[in-house]
C-alpha cells in the first residue's frame, strides 16, 4: 500500500519547477512510477506530493533536431515508446536494441527515459547506452535552463546533478557518426541487470579497420562509465579480428570501480564485463562488416 | 468524497465509469476491491511475476504497480473483459485446449499479457513470445504449454482473421 | 527490474569496515576531555541530531539522518559507551530506521596516543552493519555513505582543536 499523497499536474516545465520549490523534500517528481512506487510501497520517501510530469506539454516529444545531427527524446518518452519508434531504430538503432532489453513489458509500457536516468538506480540499462552516444540532458530551473554531459548528470547511486528545484525536460543524443555499429548487450540473473555493455564502432570508409571505438559499462559500479583506455587499446584494431574475438577484452573490466551487491561480487562483476565486453565488440563489429 | 479524492473517468472492460478515489489508490485495488474484477491477482507486487497485468489503451501494465489516476479517461481490459456473449477471447480458448495452466494463479495475468502481443503482432515468432513473457512467472513451471497456446491461439486468431 | 530495493535481497546484511586516523592539535589529556562535551562530539557527526544522556558516560539516544537520491533515512540509535581515561572509548550503537526498520548496528573503538609535538593520534577501528531492506539499496551507497560521513566527522573533530581558542581555554 502506498502512503497517502497529492497528485499535482503542471502543464509547462516551469509550472513544475515552482511546484518543486514550493514542496521541498515533501515533493517528489513523479513520471511512469516504476521505480518511484515500489521505493514508497517500502516505506521511502514518504512524499505528500507528487508531481505528475507527464502532463507537461512536450515532455513526450521524440523528434530529430532540427540541425539534423541528433535525437531528442522528451522526458516523459516510455522505454516501450524508445523501443519501436521507427526514428529510433533507424537512427539510433543502439538505443532501440537497449529499450527492447530493458526490464519486461509492462515496466517499459511505463517507465520514462528521464524517470529512469533521473532516479539513477545504478542497475539500469539506458545510461550505458546512452553515453557511447555522448548524450547529453536538458534541465529546467529556477533559474533558467542548462545543459550537460548525461557523464557528468549521473552523480552515484539514486543521485543525479538535478537540483532541487530542477527539472530533466529532454535528452539529446547525438546520432553515430557514418558506418557506425553498436551493441548492448546484459546479463543477470535477477530482474535487474549485473552488467550492461555497450560498444560503438566506428570504421574506417573500407569497413576494415576501426576508426574509433566508444565502450561503456554500467550495473557494475555507483554509475555507468566510458572505458577510456579500453577504447584507446583498440584503436586501429581490424573488424575481423574483433570479430573472431579481442583478446585483451577478458581484462576490459579491471579497471571498473566494481561494487559487491546482491548482484555479484566485485570480482565476478569485472570479470563478466570483460566476457560481455568482448560478446559485444564481436557482434559490433559483425554489424560494422555488414 | 474527501478533500483528497479524485475523480477518475475510466473504461473498464468496455464500461463508462466515473469514481472517486485516492490519489494514492493502486489500480489493483480498484479493481478488485471497488469493482469485484478479481481475476488480476496480486503476488510480487514489484513488476516482476505478471500475475495483475492488465491492458490499459492496449498496453499491458503491472496493476499492482501503476496508481488508477493513471487511468483517467483511458480504457481498462482486465481478463473480465475478454469473453464476449459467453464465448470465451481464442486465448482463452487456446490456453483450454493446450492446458495451459495448472493453479491458474498466473493464468489471467498470462492471457492478457499473450492477448496484448498479438494484437500488436500477430505473427510475433516464438522467439518474440518467449522474450514477451519473460516478465510473467508461472510458479507451476507449465511454460510448455503456455508456448504452445501461444500458438494454438496465433493460429485461432488467423483463421478467424481470414474466415 | 527497474524498482527499488526488493525481493531476495530482504534479508542480506551489509558489513563495512571503519578504520580512520585522525591528528589533532591538542593533547590526549585535552582530547579526552572534548570527547565527553556531548554536545561539541554530536555536531562533528555529520547528520546528527537529537542527542539525549540517558545515563552520564554510558548510555545515549542519538539519530543519524542522510540523503540517498530523494529519499531521507533516519536511523534512531541507542548508544553504548565503556570507557577506560584517557586512552580507549568503546562505543557501540544499535538501532533501526524509520522508513524501512532495517537494523543497523555499529561498534566501534576509539584510541588516544600522544602524536607529534603536542598532539594526539585518535585511531578509530570497528565496524557496522545494515540489514533488512536498507541493506538491498546496495554495499555501494551504503560503503559511499559511511566513508563520506567518516571523511566529515574526522575534519570536524580535528576543526575543533585548530583554533588554539579551545586549546587555550582548557
Amino acid at each position: 500500500m502506498l502512503p497517502p499523497f497529492e497528485i499535482h499536474q503542471p502543464v509547462t516545465a516551469a509550472e513544475a519547477v515552482a511546484l518543486r520549490a514550493r514542496f521541498g523534500e515533501a515533493g517528489a517528481l513523479y513520471a511512469g512510477g516504476s521505480e518511484l512506487l515500489l521505493a514508497m510501497k517500502e516505506g521511502l520517501g514518504g512524499f505528500a506530493h507528487l508531481i505528475d510530469v507527464k502532463t507537461i506539454a512536450g515532455l513526450a516529444g521524440l523528434t530529430l533536431a532540427p540541425d539534423g545531427r541528433a535525437v531528442t527524446i522528451g522526458a516523459a518518452v516510455t522505454h516501450r515508446t524508445l523501443e519501436r519508434s521507427p526514428l529510433v531504430r533507424e537512427r539510433l538503432p543502439l538505443v532501440a536494441e537497449m529499450a527492447r532489453q530493458v526490464a519486461n513489458a509492462r515496466v517499459r509500457a511505463v517507465g520514462t527515459l528521464g524517470g529512469n536516468l533521473c532516479f539513477a538506480e545504478p542497475h539500469s540499462d539506458p545510461p550505458t547506452a546512452l553515453l557511447v552516444h555522448g548524450a547529453r540532458v536538458a534541465l529546467a530551473g529556477a533559474s533558467g535552463a542548462r545543459r550537460l554531459p548525461l557523464a557528468d548528470f549521473l552523480v552515484g547511486p539514486y543521485e543525479s546533478a538535478l537540483g532541487p528545484d530542477e527539472i530533466l525536460t529532454h535528452v539529446d543524443v547525438p546520432l553515430p557518426p557514418a558506418r557506425a555499429a553498436g551493441a548492448y548487450l546484459k546479463f543477470g540473473m535477477h530482474e535487474r541487470p549485473t552488467v550492461g555493455v555497450a560498444v560503438l564502432l566506428v570504421p574506417d570508409e573500407h569497413r576494415a579497420a576501426l576508426a574509433e571505438a566508444r565502450v561503456a559499462v554500467g550495473c557494475v559500479g555507483p554509475v555507468a562509465t566510458r572505458l577510456p583506455a579500453v577504447e584507446s587499446a583498440l584503436a586501429g584494431a581490424r573488424l575481423a579480428d574483433l570479430e573472431a574475438g579481442w583478446p585483451d577484452a577478458a581484462r576490459a573490466g579491471e579497471a571498473l570501480d566494481a561494487v559487491s551487491d546482491l548482484h555479484g561480487s566485485a570480482d565476478y562483476k569485472r570479470a563478466m564485463a570483460g566476457v560481455f565486453v568482448g560478446r559485444a565488440l564481436a557482434l559490433a563489429a559483425r554489424r560494422a562488416r555488414s | 468524497m474527501t478533500a483528497r479524492q479524485i475523480t477518475l473517468d475510466t473504461t473498464v472492460n468496455g464500461r463508462a465509469l466515473s469514481l472517486s478515489v485516492e490519489p494514492e489508490a493502486l489500480l489493483l485495488d480498484v479493481l478488485r476491491e471497488r469493482l469485484g474484477l478479481t481475476g488480476s491477482k496480486r503476488s510480487c507486487d514489484v513488476q516482476v511475476c505478471g500475475a495483475c497485468t492488465v491492458l490499459l489503451d492496449g498496453l499491458p501494465v503491472s496493476a499492482c504497480s501503476v496508481l488508477a489516476y493513471e487511468a483517467r479517461g483511458r480504457r481498462v481490459l482486465t481478463i473480465e473483459g475478454l469473453a464476449r456473449d459467453e464465448r470465451l477471447h481464442p486465448v482463452q480458448e487456446a490456453f483450454l485446449a493446450t492446458a495451459g495452466f495448472q493453479c491458474g494463479f498466473c493464468t489471467p495475468g498470462m492471457i492478457m499479457a499473450v492477448k496484448a502481443l498479438l494484437d500488436d503482432s500477430p505473427s510475433a515468432t516464438p522467439e518474440d513470445v518467449r522474450e514477451h513473457l519473460r516478465g510473467n512467472i508461472c510458479r507451476c513451471t507449465g511454460y510448455a504449454s503456455i508456448l504452445a497456446a501461444v500458438a494454438v491461439a496465433q493460429r485461432a486468431l488467423a483463421d478467424g482473421a481470414a474466415g | 527490474m527497474d524498482g527499488a530495493p526488493r525481493g531476495g535481497g530482504t534479508a542480506r546484511a551489509a558489513l563495512i569496515e571503519l578504520r580512520r586516523v585522525i591528528d589533532v592539535a591538542a593533547a590526549p589529556e585535552v582530547v579526552w576531555r572534548r570527547l565527553w562535551d556531548v554536545p561539541a562530539l554530536a555536531r562533528c557527526i555529520p547528520g546528527c541530531e537529537g542527542v539525549e544522556t540517558v545515563e552520564a558516560e554510558r548510555r545515549y539516544r542519538a539519530t543519524i539522518s542522510d540523503r540517498v537520491g530523494p529519499f531521507r533515512i533516519a536511523i534512531p540509535l541507542d548508544v553504548r559507551v565503556e570507557s577506560t581515561p584517557p586512552t580507549r572509548l568503546s562505543l557501540t550503537a544499535a538501532g533501526r530506521d524509520s522508513a524501512l526498520g532495517s537494523p543497523v548496528t555499529v561498534a566501534l573503538e576509539v584510541s588516544l596516543a600522544p602524536a607529534g609535538a603536542g598532539g594526539t593520534r585518535l585511531t578509530l577501528a570497528g565496524h557496522g552493519d545494515v540489514g533488512g531492506k536498507l541493506a538491498a539499496l546496495g554495499q555501494g551507497v551504503i560503503d559511499r555513505k559511511t566513508r563520506e560521513i567518516l571523511d566529515r566527522f574526522a575534519g570536524n573533530l580535528a576543526g575543533l582543536f585548530v583554533d588554539g581558542a579551545d586549546a587555550a581555554a582548557v
